[in-house]
């Protein structure tokens, strides 16, 4: 009986074993890599979370007609600026997410704001197949210039900063936002309902 | 055979192996998922080498820092004086394939990435190229792409 046990055990150790392995080989093989930050090398902060509670500067960028527009007229709004471009493969993978989220996130006082650092031909191509429902400014070195001003001194995108109804930054974040992320920053700040 | 063999020594494996766990993972397995916390300014990550002459070509060199690349469809070199000149195509080396998910199967650099242009003997040389680029990091961040000029000696 207990030579049975102790088979039992070990055959089930094995198989926690081999599972070990194999969940190690895939957290190795698919975690990407962090980037090395030589030595002598500034750390740039990707964000500057200092500007987190302080009122957004005025920021203006064109939008697709031409026209120049501020951020302060979204002023009421909780307001979700997206830095994104057509050659930046993170920012196109986010956007049906956004999309997604104005569509449902509406009524609760979100509007997103695309900005991207692109060619004014390839954001209106994109902005039609993709169906963006949610306004669209475009630029180079303004939009450089906007992303500085709200805490990207690197000019890397996706960028994502959310502005309060007051005009107050409430959050900012390099890198792409997922489903998750999103729903959870949104809960965070967002009254519950219209 | 014993009993006591069994029960004890996988309990006492086990115990092994929760606490060798996290050595053999190194700093990754833990390790709550990078995120762009710091990142490198975009010429410390693509340290363009300019261009240099050398056996009847233009050579065009980079330095992509770990954790970077560049995308071989981003790489372009125009002649920016004399305006009329033209040059012969860029010769990139076999880039490592990468499957995004945006743009489908593409080419990327990494590390060294030495680029050159073959020159003609009858065709004068440019004073100035105009190179463009553009790279991402691994954590999901891209960098605008980069115009420099680079005067040819």
């Amino acid at each position: 009986m207990s030579a049975v046990l102790s088979r039992q055990a070990l055959g089930a150790l094995l198989i926690a074993v081999v599972a070990a392995s194999g969940g190690y080989w895939v957290a190795r093989h698919f975690q990407p890599a962090e980037p090395v930050i030589p030595e002598g090398v500034p750390r740039v902060p990707a964000a500057n979370g200092a500007l987190e509670g302080q009122p957004a500067p005025e920021v203006v960028v064109n939008d697709l007609d031409g026209k120049p527009r501020k951020l302060s007229e979204w002023r009421g709004r909780w307001l979700l600026v997206n830095f994104w471009a057509t050659w930046c493969g993170p920012c196109m993978e986010e956007i049906p997410l956004l999309i997604r989220a104005q569509s449902e996130q509406g009524a609760r006082g979100l509007q997103v704001l695309g900005v991207a650092m692109d060619e004014s031909d390839a954001v209106r191509k994109a902005v039609s197949e993709m169906g963006f429902n949610y306004p669209t400014l475009v630029g180079d070195e303004a939009v450089l210039t906007a992303m500085e001003s709200l805490g990207n001194s690197l000019g890397a995108i996706p960028y994502t900063v959310l502005i309060g109804p007051d005009g107050v930054i409430r959050y900012l974040e390099m890198g792409g936002i997922d489903a998750t992320k999103l729903q959870t920053l949104l809960n965070r700040f967002l009254p519950a309902s219209g | 055979m014993a009993a006591l063999p069994g029960f004890r020594f996988s309990l006492a494996l086990s115990g092994a192996l929760l606490l060798a766990l996290p050595a053999l993972a190194g700093d990754s397995l833990f390790k709550p998922k990078p995120r762009a916390d710091a990142l490198l300014p975009v010429d410390q990550a693509f340290q363009f080498q300019g261009a240099r002459r050398e056996g009847g070509a233009l050579k065009l060199q980079w330095t992509v820092a770990p954790g970077y690349y560049l995308y071989r469809h981003m790489l372009k070199v125009s002649v920016d004086s004399p305006a009329k000149l033209s040059l012969a195509p860029l010769q990139l080396p076999k880039g490592e394939g990468k499957q995004d998910p945006e743009f489908g199967a593409v080419e990327i650099y990494r590390g060294q990435l030495l680029a050159h242009i073959p020159l003609a003997a009858d065709v004068p040389l440019p004073r100035t190229l105009r190179v463009r680029y553009q790279g991402c990091a691994d954590i999901g961040v891209c960098y605008p792409p980069q115009t420099k000029l680079v005067a040819v000696p």
